[in-house]
C-alpha cells in the first residue's frame, strides 16, 4: 500500500468514525465503547406511569437514522403528558453507535 | 509503512465515537452535521434522516405541528489541509419556531423538535418542528 493510499485509508477510517453526541449533559465517554444512561431535561416531580423510547442508529459515522425526538418517544409509549426525559447512549468503536431519548410520563 | 499507518490510526483515535464531545462542543460541529443543538444524536456524512429534540421543557405536545426548514451546500471533506471537515459555502432558509409556528397555524408552542437531513456531505437540510395548539 502506497503512502497516499495509507494516508487516504486512514482518513477515510478517521471521517468514517467521527460521529458525536451532544447533549446538556454527558458523561464521561469511551471510546471504545460507551452505554450509559444520562438526563436530558425536566428533572422535578413525579415519573409517570409510562415509558418511551425512540432511537437514533449510526453505522461507520457515514449512515445514521431515526427518529430520538421527544415526541417520537412519547408516541411509542402512549404519553400524552412528559414527566421526565433521559437518554441512552451506546457507542462501539465509533462503528456502531445508538442514542436513545427516553421519555417518562402518562 | 504498516508501522505508520498504525500510528496514524492511533494518532485519529480521540476521534472515535467523538470522545470529548461534551468539553469540546464544536467536534461535532466540525467532524460532521454542521449543526448546532443542544441536543445532536450520532451522525452520518454519508446520509443521515435523525430526529431530536430542541427543548425538553413542555409536557405535551397540543394538537397542531408546524414546520420550517433551512437549507445548506458545501464542498465534502477532502484529505487536503484546510479541508477535511469540509468547506461550508450556502445556508439559507427560515428554520424559525416563529416560521413553523405560523406554518402550522400554532398559536401556543408546546414543544420543539428538530429534523436534520444530510445528503452525501454536501447538502443539508433542517427542519423545525413544533407542535402546540
Amino acid at each position: 500500500m502506497s503512502k497516499t493510499a495509507a494516508l487516504l485509508a486512514v482518513f477515510l477510517l478517521t471521517l468514517g468514525v467521527g460521529g458525536c453526541v451532544a447533549a446538556p449533559v454527558v458523561p464521561p465517554l469511551g471510546m471504545v465503547y460507551s452505554d450509559f444512561d444520562a438526563p436530558l431535561g425536566l428533572g422535578g416531580g413525579e415519573v409517570g406511569s409510562r415509558r418511551g423510547e425512540s432511537s437514533v442508529v449510526a453505522v461507520l459515522g457515514l449512515v445514521s437514522t431515526g427518529d430520538a425526538s421527544v415526541r417520537g418517544a412519547a408516541r411509542a409509549g402512549g404519553i400524552t403528558e412528559v414527566k421526565r426525559v433521559d437518554y441512552e447512549f451506546y457507542n462501539f468503536l465509533g462503528l456502531y453507535q445508538r442514542f436513545t431519548t427516553v421519555v417518562y410520563g402518562d | 509503512m504498516l508501522a505508520r499507518s498504525i500510528a496514524a490510526l492511533l494518532a485519529s483515535i480521540p476521534l472515535l465515537g467523538c470522545v470529548g464531545a461534551g468539553s469540546r462542543p464544536d467536534m461535532a460541529y466540525r467532524m460532521a452535521a454542521k449543526v448546532r443543538a443542544p441536543v445532536i444524536p450520532p451522525q452520518g456524512l454519508l446520509y443521515s434522516d435523525i430526529k431530536a429534540p430542541v427543548t425538553a421543557g413542555g409536557t405535551d405536545f397540543g394538537t397542531r405541528r408546524g414546520t420550517a426548514t433551512s437549507f445548506q451546500i458545501g464542498l465534502p471533506p477532502l484529505p487536503v489541509a484546510g479541508l477535511a471537515s469540509g468547506l461550508d459555502l450556502f445556508a439559507w432558509g427560515d428554520a424559525s419556531s416563529e416560521a413553523a409556528a405560523a406554518a402550522g397555524g400554532i398559536q401556543q408552542v408546546d414543544h420543539v423538535d428538530y429534523r436534520l437531513e444530510v445528503f452525501l456531505f454536501v447538502y443539508r437540510r433542517f427542519t423545525t418542528e413544533v407542535y402546540g395548539d
